[in-house]
């Protein structure tokens, strides 16, 4: 043999050898990402549609642990809509109740008996199975439209509730700035499966995002749109929440009933709430810079959400609930906030389906 | 290996960089100018006066000139003191003429179209928007005639006031380049902007559907107009006494192909965003090929493209010589 051959096998054995190594730590890490987490995913798998908006990756039927919440069993039927479980994937829908609207509405770490949703059927006495949530992550009511477009069109039957939700802690912000910031598909097809099947790729790209350092005034907690419009263009934007409203809620499936839900920034609720958010700014002359900004954006937001509800009151024959006053006077109540976000958490969502039922005249 | 051999793959491995650099430089002109100059962060971008060279193109050679006072040179253009009217042209990289000649720009074709008795000054820049339009609109005479050109493609997005355009030794490019002048020689060499070229065109990706096109960009479009026309027309009288606008078409409406390379899918028929006295989109419609009219693979103006703006507007700027402001058709206001 020559001394070429014997210098090829030699090269093939080691690369062989190596691939077996890099194999068998990768299935290690998997491993032990799973064992760790309990098989849970540590995000919500998503998807972009047509209009660029996130929805809820169809027939999921995982744990979920997001970061410094409790475990949560997540269940999507064929669109991608939250349901309770696999049984009511293929349930009838028809005399259901539907919510419509961001991570607010999904109830971001919650089960799904947690939810809004879930709280007023239990008080209407809808079965859990005819109850469906559409709301994604960093939805808002503009781009929600193609959802809600396919949803119906999977889903005719007549409803008995339908609530769609306007979070002012970034549906304004999203509609306005959001789509400078948008993101494009996976580009790869490799990237993508990984994000999609492995715990401990996600778990490395969380690592990475936290390690990169922070973008200047990049803080979701400060409503930047109503600092940076003038009074002319935040009543543009009142407009165009109020229309993308209108538009999503007659896209909607018919409905017994219906009702805008307006969900407010946690620092509408109490100023105190945006203390918690100290952790995320390394000096205190700069968290007290954000934080005399958040006072001066939820001045503007106080009047921005007079002016979202005028309108949809002339717009929409329907109640419009705005839930602030309820959660202040809930506020001595433990787990209504989240402690390091602006989501509401099982009480905060009870109060949701308490105001939701005043608000609509529904009696237990 | 000994160390001699080492160093002698070492002395090959350089001789070949050096022999591809040399290659490289004899025969293909380098694919940019170093023509721009900015703040660290990216902010006044501005060209460097003086500057001139031959680039590589959208496959071919063009000529770029930039005058002493740092606008991209005019063909043709006469002596300040011996034109009897000026005309200026305010926009982006699609009035600097971005992949053309300096022949070919749409200032150079007015200029051939007017004649000596009119200066066209080109104020175009690559990477600015209708917030520097304002500011370069503050220098222009008051007795100037002033074209602005807004573009489609990206205008609405300038408005943010966020744009990440840097300069680096010359180039446009990624603010994740260090701002220091060591890294000059690596940008040089003809091979590395080879290499960048090729790498860019080979990753080539999709980009984000213009605002306004974008099939949820409804309301982000009309607050950003908004801010664009209150820059320009102050209860309801435009700002300068002899101001024009023209609105350049997206490629997109009248290429399917080129929407391909956005997401999400982009709305053709997407309204207008501002009042246009040249009505441009519809005479992109109306032309022979409109995807002619840009470069190919490309959104920025081929040079029939130039040519046919110029070819559009020319006659009406030439009516006012000849009898003065008020007849100018104020032809289309925002859809």
């Amino acid at each position: 043999m020559s001394d070429r051959l014997k210098l090829l096998r030699t090269v093939t054995a080691d690369l062989i050898f190596l691939a077996l190594v890099l194999t068998g730590a990768a299935v290690f890490l998997e491993l032990a990402a799973r064992a760790l987490q309990r098989n849970s995913r540590p995000l919500i798998p998503s998807v972009l549609d047509d209009f660029g908006g996130p929805r809820l990756e169809k027939e999921l039927d995982l744990p979920v642990k997001l970061p410094h919440y409790g475990r949560m069993q997540l269940t999507t039927d064929a669109t991608g809509a939250r349901v309770a479980d696999v049984t009511a994937r293929s349930a009838n829908r028809a005399d259901g109740i539907l919510f419509v609207g961001d991570s607010q509405i999904l109830g971001w770490g919650l089960n799904f008996s947690a939810t809004a949703a879930a709280r007023l059927a239990q008080r209407v006495h809808v079965p859990l199975e005819r109850v469906t949530i559409l709301a994604a992550a960093l939805q808002d009511p503009e781009r929600e439209l193609s959802w809600a477009r396919d949803y119906t069109r999977a889903h005719p039957q007549r409803l008995r509730i339908e609530v769609v939700a306007l979070n002012l802690g970034s549906d304004p912000d999203d509609m306005y700035m959001g789509r400078a910031a948008d993101h494009l598909p996976s580009s790869g097809r490799v990237t993508s499966w990984l994000s999609h099947h492995s715990v401990a790729f996600i778990d490395f790209d969380m690592l990475r995002l936290a390690l990169e350092p922070r973008q200047k005034d990049a803080h979701v907690e400060v409503n930047y749109s109503m600092l940076l419009l003038n009074d002319t263009e935040r009543t543009i934007l009142a407009e165009g929440v109020a229309a993308s409203l209108d538009r999503l809620v007659r896209a909607l499936p018919p409905a017994d009933q219906r009702a805008i839900l307006i969900i407010p920034q946690d620092s509408q609720v109490d100023a105190s709430q945006f203390l918690k958010y100290r952790a995320l700014y390394r000096t205190d002359a700069d968290f007290a810079l954000h934080q005399a900004a958040q006072r001066e954006a939820v001045r503007h937001l106080e009047a921005f959400q007079s002016n979202v509800v005028a309108r949809l009151r002339t717009r929409l024959n329907i109640p419009v609930i705005v839930l602030e006053s309820a959660l202040r006077a809930a506020l001595n109540q433990p787990d209504l906030i989240d402690v390091q976000s602006h989501h509401l958490m099982a009480a905060g969502q009870e109060v949701a389906a308490q105001a939701l039922a005043a608000g609509m005249g529904i009696k237990p | 290996m000994s160390r001699p051999a080492w160093l002698r793959r070492v002395g090959v491995v350089l001789l070949v960089l050096l022999a591809g650099e040399l290659l490289a430089r004899m025969t293909i002109p380098p694919p940019d100018v170093p023509a721009f100059e900015a703040s660290m962060d990216g902010k006044d971008l501005r060209l460097i006066p003086g500057v001139s060279g031959r680039a590589h193109m959208y496959g071919r050679t063009i000529g770029i000139s930039i005058d002493a006072q740092g606008h991209r040179a005019t063909v043709g253009a006469p002596d300040e003191t011996s034109a009897r009217h000026r005309l200026d042209l305010i926009g982006d990289s699609q009035i600097f003429g971005w992949g053309l000649s300096d022949s070919e720009t749409v200032a150079s074709r007015m200029q051939a179209r007017l004649g000596a008795d009119w200066l066209v000054v080109n104020h175009g820049i690559p990477g600015i928007g209708p917030l520097q339009y304002a500011h370069i609109l503050e220098s222009v005479p008051k007795d100037a005639e002033v074209l602005i050109v807004f573009t489609e493609l990206n205008d609405l997005w300038d408005t943010y006031g966020v744009s990440s355009h840097v300069s680096r030794c010359g180039f446009l490019s990624s603010a994740a380049w260090p701002p220091s002048r060591l890294i000059c020689p690596i940008l040089n060499l003809r091979t590395v902007q080879l290499g960048f070229l090729a790498y860019t065109n080979m990753m080539r990706r999709r980009a984000l559907a213009p605002i306004g096109f974008h099939p949820s960009s409804g309301v982000a479009a009309q607050i950003l107009a908004q801010r664009v026309r209150s820059m320009f027309v102050k209860e309801g009288l435009r700002v300068h006494p002899h101001m024009h606008f023209a609105v350049l078409p997206w490629d997109g409406r009248f290429n399917a192909q080129s929407r391909q390379d956005y997401f999400p899918a982009a709305n053709p028929d997407a309204p207008r965003y501002f009042d246009d006295d040249y009505d441009l989109i519809s005479a992109f419609a109306r032309a022979a090929d409109p995807p002619g009219l840009f470069l190919p693979g490309d959104p920025h103006l081929s040079a029939r493209g130039a040519a046919f703006c110029a070819d559009l507007i020319a006659p009406y700027i030439e009516a006012l010589s000849r009898t003065g402001t008020a007849s100018l058709p104020r032809l289309h206001t925002q859809q």
